[in-house]
Formats: C-alpha cells, structure tokens, sequence
C-alpha cells in the first residue's frame, strides 16, 4: 500500500499520482477519512461524513481509472458547504429548521464536479444559513481554528476552510455573500475565491442574499483554485442571473500570465483605520516585493466606509424574502399547533436561531412601507456609489491589492455578544460583493502568535482570470507552505 | 423586560443608528442598484419539462396522507 502524506498533496499533484497508479482512489479516500477521524473531534469542520457512499464512489473511481478513462476530478476527495445540495445527502445550513432535509436533487455545481468524478466526502459547517463570519452562529456547534483552536476559523464558509486546511479533502466548495469564503480562507491560511457574481450558477445553493450570493472553490494552491473554479463555472438556464459568457481556461491563463505585469491599485481607504499593524506590515512587504514587476499607485474608493451599513440592510432584506419559504407545510421543523397561523409562528421561532430571526427583522424593519425608501432604496442607491467607485478605479488599474480582514483570528466567543464588531469586521469583504466582482484571499505570512495572514485580490468583472493569475504571481512570490500545527504534532 | 429582550433591544437599535449614516450621502440623482450583471431577464419558451424527483421532494414532508401533505384545518365547518 502507498504511503500518503496528505501534508504534500494537492489536487493537482493527488491527480499525477492517480494517473500514474501510484495511489489509488481508495487509499486517498481512505487517508482522508482517517485524517477527518484524527483531527476533526478537535477542529469540527464537518456537520456530515459520508464515510460509506466515499468509499464506494472510490471504487469506482479506481475501476474507470483503470479502464484509461480521463476525467478532471476522477478519485479526488472534496466536501462542499452545507447550504449546497448533493442529491440524497443532507442539507441542513447549520439550521434546526433544515435538520432532517434531505436533498432531493443535485446542485448544478455538483452535477459538474460528479460529471468531472469528484467524490463528496462530507458536509462542512457554517453560519446557520451563511449569517456570520465566525461559524460560531451554527445552531449544532462552533468550528475551530486548525492553526489555534481557541479561534475561530471565520464564517460562514469556516468548515470549508477549516477541513481544507487540516487536510480533511483537497478542497471544498463555499459559497461568499459579503465574505464568507475569502475571509475564512485567510484564516485558515487556503486559498478561497469569490467569482464574479452570474459566472457560476446558483442552482441548488439554498439562498440567503440572492443579488448577493455566489459559489466559489477552496484549495491549497491558486492552481487547485482555479481548476475547480473552471469545472463548476458556466451559464447554467435553471439560474436567471447565469451570466452567458464563455469561461476561459484558467489554468492555462495563469501560467501564460506568471510573468505580466498589472497596473494594482492600493485603495487607501483600506489601509487607514484600525487595522491590525502586525498584518499591515506583512502585507506592505510583499506589495513592496511586487512593486519591481507591476506598476502600483495609491487609489481612492471613497463610499468604502458606507458599505457594512448598505450590506447590512441589503442582505438582510433579502434574506427576509427568501427565508419566508421556512413555515414548516412542505419540508423542514414542524412545530405542533392547532391551527395554521400557530404552525407557522412556532415553526419558525423554535427552528430559527438567534442570528437569523435578527436578520429578518432587520430586512422586515427596512422593506416596511414607513422605512423603505429611508433604509433599502437608499442603500440600493449608495450600492449604486459603491459599484461606481470601483468601475472609476478600473479604469486606471487593472486590479485592486487589499487585506481581506482588519485583523488575524479573533477568539470564539470574542465577539459573538457584540454583532456590530462582527458586522465591521467585513469591512474589506463586503464591498466586493455589492459591487459583483471577483475576489480571491491568498495566504501571504504569519503573525508572531503563528496566525495566518492573507492578501485580498479584486478585479473587474469577468476578469477572474486575471485575478487568479496575479494571485498565482503572489504565491510564487511568498513561496511558503500553510502547514497548521495540529498537522505537525 | 426580561434581560435578552433588553440586549436584543439595545443591540438592534445600535444597527438603526449605525444605519443612520447612509442618510448623511446625497443620493437624489442616483439610481439603485438591484444585482450588478447586465444582462435582461432571459424568457424561454413554456415547455412541459419532466422533474423527475418528485417522490424524493414529499420524503422532506413533515406530515403526509398518500401523495398530499396534511397541515392543521384551514376551513371552518359551516
């Protein structure tokens, strides 16, 4: 049996070695499966393993291998976010509501990464319904840090990025509302991307903000990245805001590209305020580093200060519309009750936890006919200001450098009594997602208490290929390994 | 007012005052913005397509009688 040293794996390589029967599907199902039962009573990512159906699709995986057949994730293990459905498995977005939901039918992103022989290893953990940033707000239990498990490992997508970093699966599928996979990436020291919003389909993704809302990959490696990213992108007709546009070949575009120079833009709104001045610094030198190749200058995205106000009454109005779909008649928690109206009401206030019912009282307040032009017209409006900062900023750059958080980790339990703390601290995040543009956290250093640091790249829409190829250029750059100390104990 | 209904008070009138920041921009001559893609909502033709899991869908159902989910009297006896 081949030795697996899961620390030096990466999609790609696992890949290599597959093709080249050096391992087979099964023993790299099998080492992950063992990893989840070491590391996960500590971490746990996982709200779901599926231990059996892994197993079995292994199998196959090694039969069709055998046989020559090529297929772009044949025999490769990844866990997908729990408010993404895999037809037969449970989806329950971290929600007593959803506890016994089993999905009857496929994302169309994961009919994709079946499509392509990807194997679903489990579901990971979130923010009930994607509302957080530390995955403390799951209604089942928190996530851990793998780098300190007294933190948290950032939300809502933390089970995702927490599994990638522990090596339990090569890599995951989140999902970024106002941050959720970019900044759990940078916490967890992976690689995680947003895409532009309307290049990957939302089909199957169970909605929390739908002008809002985009899948994206996790992976070790912009490289592995971007493989996913090119496997489940693409106009899919089941989602109306699919954008029909060709994907290019993102791989291929980013080792064309190691070598071309960007004009990156600094926006100084995002380096002035309370940010943490360990990580600043890290982040200047690998600016100052890139600064030899690529023409950088200073810019301004003046309404960035307004943007936590705006998404906090966007979102949540959204929310607001979608989550009404939860009353406990077709699927979901039923509470006993005599009557409809009763079902209804108790259904909802014993399913839904505490995070989510503030939400929706939030979206109701701003949507309500006294206040709606006051709170959502005019945060539609300033969202408006916010895309128009950026279009300006494009076009002077090409791509825009940043921090993805103002500081490294916070502690669990930190700021989980002061939701606004929390709220701010998606300050560099959710600018992107009002404005629909791609996104990517690449990790670039580590503090002094061994705490991973990342770099945000943004980009102008459908231009994922070049954010992703600045990103591989910044890689190359830190040349570091992100290796969690749990892993090496 | 029990204590968690007066920390649910305080913390959601913090979010309104917060909010109150957005009403300090001039926004008279900006239109909103919706979702950001430019495209036009897509029609395609009304065609019957076949769904194929509709058995998979009433397994999610709190209550069932044969295929028709059961939920609390809605109607009053005349």
């Amino acid at each position: 049996m081949a030795i697996i040293d899961l620390k030096d794996l990466t999609i790609l390589s696992a890949l290599k070695l597959l093709k080249e029967k050096k391992i087979s599907s099964k023993e790299l199902v099998e080492e992950s499966l063992k990893q989840i039962k070491r590391i996960d009573p500590l971490v746990k990512a996982y709200l779901y393993v599926d231990e059996e159906g892994a197993l079995k699709e292994a199998s196959k995986a090694d039969e069709l291998i055998q046989k020559g057949e090529e297929k772009k994730l044949l025999g490769i293990p990844i866990s997908i976010k729990d408010n993404i459905c895999i037809k037969g498995l449970p989806t329950t977005c971290a929600s007593k509501i959803l506890q016994n939901f089993i999905s009857p039918y496929d994302a169309t992103v994961i009919e994709k990464l079946k499509a392509e022989g990807a194997i679903f290893i489990g579901k990971t953990n979130l923010d009930e319904f994607a509302m957080g940033s530390s995955t403390e707000n799951s209604a089942f239990f928190s996530t851990h840090n793998p780098w300190d498990l007294e933190r948290v490992p950032g939300g809502s997508s933390g089970g995702s990025a927490a599994a990638v970093a522990s090596r339990m699966g090569l890599g995951s599928l989140g999902s970024d509302t106002g941050g959720s996979i970019r900044q759990p990436a940078a916490f967890c020291g992976v690689v995680g991307m947003k895409p532009t919003y309307g290049l990957v389909s939302r089909f199957g993704l169970v909605a929390f903000a739908s002008s809002l809302d985009q899948i994206g990959p996790f992976g070790l490696t912009v490289e592995d990245t971007a493989y996913l990213l090119q496997i489940i992108a693409g106009h899919d007709p089941k989602d109306s805001t699919s954008a029909p546009i060709d994907v290019p070949d993102f791989l291929k575009s980013i080792r064309e590209n190691e070598k071309t120079s960007y004009k990156i833009g600094l926006p100084k709104e995002y380096f002035e305020g309370e940010i943490d001045a360990e990580m600043t610094k890290i982040i200047l030198e690998i600016i100052e580093k890139l600064k030899s190749k690529h023409h950088i200058k200073e810019i301004n995205l003046p309404h960035t200060e307004y943007a936590v106000a705006t998404y906090y009454i966007i979102a949540p109005s959204e929310a607001f519309s979608n989550l009404a779909r939860y009353d406990g008649v077709k699927y979901g928690f039923r509470a006993e009750a005599k009557s409809l109206i009763e079902m209804y009401k108790k259904s909802r206030a014993l399913g839904f936890g505490k995070e989510v019912k503030r939400r929706i009282m939030l979206g109701a307040y701003s949507l309500s006919a006294g206040y709606y032009d006051a709170f959502y017209l005019k945060a539609s409006k300033v969202r408006t200001l916010i895309l128009q900062d950026f279009l300006e900023a494009f076009k002077e750059v090409d791509l825009i450098l940043a921090p993805v958080t103002p500081t490294p980790p916070f502690k669990i339990g930190e700021k989980i009594s002061d939701p606004l703390q929390m709220y701010l601290s998606d300050i560099f995040t959710i600018p992107v997602n009002l404005a629909g543009l791609p996104g990517i956290s690449i990790p670039v250093g580590l503090t002094s208490n061994n705490l991973p640091v990342a770099i945000q790249v943004i980009g102008p829409h459908f231009k994922d290929e070049h954010v992703l190829s600045l990103a591989y250029q910044i890689e190359k750059e830190v040349n570091m390994k992100f290796i969690p100390p749990i892993l090496r104990d | 007012m029990r204590k968690r209904q007066k920390l649910w008070l305080k913390n959601s009138q913090e979010f309104l005052d917060y909010f109150k920041k957005l009403q300090t921009l001039d926004t008279e001559k900006v239109n909103p913005t919706f979702h950001t893609l430019r495209i036009k909502t897509p029609f395609r033709e009304d065609e019957i397509k076949e769904f194929p899991y509709i058995e998979d869908i009433l397994k999610n159902a709190p209550q069932l009688f044969e295929r028709m989910i059961v939920v609390p009297k809605v109607v009053k006896a005349p």
